[in-house]
């Protein structure tokens, strides 16, 4: 399923918004927006889901997700032409453990992992090729990446309690279906198995009889006389939150080369990346600590991040304080800082307003304090993860 | 085995010749795969037995309660919960007949979609 954002923000620099200003003004006392460019944000250090897009500076439309071998070996043969050259625009994720069907694991087997299932079930792979250079010197850009976590924590036991309740309500539910179905099959099976006599017969009756009931559930599902309750236990479904709580720690790496010519022996190392992402989340408090490393292949703007977070939530809004620092190698201008308070409140289930105030990166510069206001609208109307709150 | 699928869900339909011995006690076991959640229940001469929410070893007929020439009724449903995958699957194991039986099933579904596994197992000497 999906690793996309779970939600989009729309952040307003304060000076823009008239009304709204005036309330932060006197909060902060300054008027500055946010920086532009320069160091990323707290956020835009995390660890990335894919490294390679972010290594590679390319926000991919679509991404090649296989969920099965054979559709792996299919995406990388399709974009490469049987392996003949380098794709062009292409980008793929995919989770290796998640590729093979595993029945005979039970949710309950996920509830704690140790280090090894941990990274056993969350690594991932991921791969982007971009067209970096230009229609006269064509340069393509190919990023390899891997990301994992050492440390899952574990489904907190309101979760488990929850599953176990909608596990019950299906069972009860199926009991309901099978009750209404019983007399009815019983009728079947006299009809159909009771006059074949060799083992040939019996089995080609069974056929018929899968095939009878088949018909019989789908007459009496669309009468709504079976699975009355499917709307309310689909509804439950989508209640469940399978988020983990309490140590989490995501490990990630990339490697980008360019290739001039998109010829896959020019290709030369460019940049490559390390991110470290360790959390403790518990129900209403959170800290999110991170490093981050970016190399370039010259060595000369490399660059050190780390950054930390504490998160206190409750209810309908949520407080944290920010902290990110960051060395450039080969900078006069010395080490960078930032740090920043936030504060989210829920309007509705879709629509958080935000508000982030603090010092930004350079204190000589113009625009050095942070004052922003913004909307966080969940779009995309999956389960609220709330940002910040663990990886 | 036939998949039917109704009103957006997939329908696991299957039905089973299970061989039994005179004097068996059979029990069955139904573990629900690929770190979904789901609940089964089952009838059985007329009576319905809800799972709790599935079934571990759990006895069909009592000791000395014939079973040949009777037939269980078997349902489960299944519902994705996992970002990783959308695959669900079902094994039923039947032990205490001739011979120990595994009938695994599986199907995907759509994000957070569900599945239901109708098996009929017939008991015969």
């Amino acid at each position: 399923m999906n690793r996309i954002p779970r939600h989009r923000a729309f952040t307003v620099p304060l000076q823009r918004t008239v009304a709204t200003g005036v309330a932060w003004l006197l909060v902060t006392g300054t008027i500055a927006s946010a920086q532009d460019e320069g160091p990323a944000d707290f956020n835009g250090l995390r660890t990335p889901s894919s490294p390679a897009f972010v290594l590679l500076g390319v926000e991919p439309s679509s991404v090649e997700r296989p969920n099965t071998p054979s559709d792996f070996a299919a995406s990388i043969l399709s974009a490469s032409s049987n392996l003949s050259s380098l794709p062009k625009d292409f980008a793929l994720e995919t989770s290796p453990y998640w590729l093979l069907g595993h029945p005979r694991r039970s949710w309950r087997d996920d509830i704690k992992r140790n280090v090894l299932k941990s990274i056993e079930r969350t690594f991932t792979l991921s791969a982007a090729t971009a067209e970096l250079g230009t229609s006269d010197a064509p340069v393509r850009g190919l990023a390899v990446s891997g990301r994992m976590s050492l440390f899952s924590g574990r489904v907190p036991d309101s979760t488990v309690k929850q599953i176990e309740q909608f596990e019950q309500a299906l069972a009860a539910s199926a009991a309901a279906d099978i009750e209404r179905l019983e007399p009815t099959f019983a009728a079947l099976q006299r009809q159909l198995l009771a006059p074949a006599r060799t083992k040939e017969d019996s089995l080609a009756a069974l056929d018929r009889y899968t095939e009878a009931r088949g018909d019989l559930i789908a007459q009496l599902t669309e009468s709504g006389e079976l699975g009355a309750d499917t709307e309310v236990l689909r509804d439950e479904a989508t209640k469940l939150v399978t988020a983990r709580e309490g140590f989490l720690m995501d490990l990630a790496g990339g490697v980008a080369w360019s290739a001039p010519s998109a010829a896959l022996d020019s290709a030369d190392l460019d940049r490559w990346g390390v991110w470290v992402t360790g959390s403790y989340t518990m129900p209403q408090v959170s800290f999110v600590g991170m490093a981050r490393y970016l190399g370039v292949a010259d060595g000369e703007d490399d660059a050190v991040d780390i950054g930390a977070r504490l998160i206190y939530t409750r209810d309908r809004y949520a407080v944290s304080a920010e902290y990110v620092g960051r060395h450039v190698t080969e900078d006069a201008a010395g080490d960078q800082w930032r740090l920043a308070g936030v504060i989210e409140y829920r309007v509705s289930p879709d629509l958080w307003i935000n508000g982030t105030f603090g010092r930004s990166y350079d204190d000589e510069a113009r625009g050095s304090l942070l004052a922003q206001l913004g909307l966080s609208l969940n779009l995309s109307k999956q389960r609220y993860e709330l940002a910040g709150a663990g990886p | 085995m036939i998949v039917r699928e109704i009103r957006g869900i997939p329908h696991v339909i299957d039905s089973r010749f299970y061989q039994v011995k005179k004097n068996s006690q059979v029990t069955i076991t139904v573990e629900v795969g690929d770190f979904q959640a789901g609940g089964t229940s089952y009838s059985w001469k007329g009576r319905t037995v809800i799972g709790n929410p599935n079934f571990t070893g759990h006895p069909v007929n009592g000791p000395g309660e014939p079973i040949s020439g009777t037939t269980m009724h078997c349902l489960t449903k299944v519902t994705d919960m996992r970002p990783e995958t959308n695959q669900t699957s079902v094994t039923y194991t039947l032990e205490g007949g001739v011979q120990e039986g595994s009938y695994p099933y599986g199907i995907e579904v759509v994000e957070d979609g569900m599945a239901n596994y109708q098996i009929t197992f017939i008991f015969t000497e």
